[in-house]
């Protein structure tokens, strides 16, 4: 009777804990993804409206204690080529430059006019993304300008 | 007055060696050289002309090359006479091989996809093409 009372009260925990992860471990995981996303989000925000030395270097002081060290794969580098403090600076620069380079594009959508300053901007942005977000911003300019989304005004090459 | 015969040879000779002088003197000894502006095609997105030309051109808007990044970045864009302006960009190295090998004497065609990538680059280097002028 005590053996069948405790192989019962073992099973019963080991549903309970069956349900309780298949109900609320993904989405907890989710939930603090979706949280930290969020937090990105806000603090780039926050920083788009600082002039762009600011913003690195806030970026830079943040990434110190905050944000995790990529791994080499991420950064495209060979692991022992970069220090992984350096590697979460160069990461965080190219995210919050991807995050500028798209809100520049879209507010450029939005005016359907693609300005010599935007280009100039632009080009100083691109210098701080890695090569596929390079060519996902050009090609994104420049299917913007192809399709007339986008008018291109300036003289010289719009990127 | 009796002109000798001798005379009449040495005037005759004399006339067709200053017809022959004049001759070579008008003639300009040039290759073949030739100028094309810059071309558009929006519904197949492509895009050529030689950047000399483009250089020359009596109009203010006319303007063709790449930049090649050097995280190996091509981006290529022209600009037409009349405004139309195209544009697009790749890492294929193949694609940046060719953009490096344009200069002022260059021929350029690239096209597009939907997508803005480079789908073909192509540089002519020929003795043909105008040299860019300052």
């Amino acid at each position: 009777m005590e053996g069948s009372r405790a192989l019962s009260a073992l099973v019963g925990a080991a549903i309970g804990f069956g349900a309780g992860y298949a109900l609320w471990g993904p989405r907890s995981a989710q939930f603090a993804l979706d949280r930290q996303v969020a937090r990105l989000e806000a603090v780039s925000q926050q920083l788009s409206r600082l002039p762009v030395e600011q913003q690195l270097a806030a970026t830079s002081r943040a990434s110190h204690s905050a944000l995790p060290a990529p791994s080499a794969e991420d950064t495209g580098a060979p692991a022992s080529a970069q220090h992984p403090t350096e590697a979460a600076i160069s990461d965080s620069k190219s995210a919050l430059a991807i995050a500028r380079s798209r809100r520049m594009i879209e507010e450029a959508l939005r005016a359907h006019r693609w300005t010599a300053e935007d280009s100039s901007s632009l080009r100083r942005l691109i210098a701080e993304l890695n090569v596929q977000q390079q060519l996902a911003v050009v090609t994104s300019v420049a299917r913007a300008i192809n399709a007339g989304q986008l008018e291109w005004n300036g003289r010289g090459p719009p990127f | 007055m009796r002109i000798s015969r001798s005379r009449v040879y040495a005037l005759t000779v004399g006339s067709f060696v200053l017809m022959l002088c004049s001759l070579l003197a008008s003639k300009t000894w040039a290759g073949l050289r030739r100028s094309e502006p810059v071309i558009i095609n929006t519904a197949g997105r492509y895009a050529q002309g030689a950047l000399g030309s483009a250089r020359d051109a009596a109009d203010d808007n006319q303007s063709i090359g790449c930049v090649i990044r050097e995280s190996g970045v091509v981006s290529c864009s022209a600009r037409s006479a009349t405004n139309v302006v195209l544009s697009c960009g790749s890492n294929d190295p193949l694609y940046r091989a060719a953009a490096q090998s344009l200069n002022g004497d260059s021929r350029l065609y690239f096209s597009a996809d939907a997508e803005g990538n480079c789908t073909s680059l192509v540089v002519e280097n020929y003795s043909f093409w105008l040299p860019k002028q300052p």
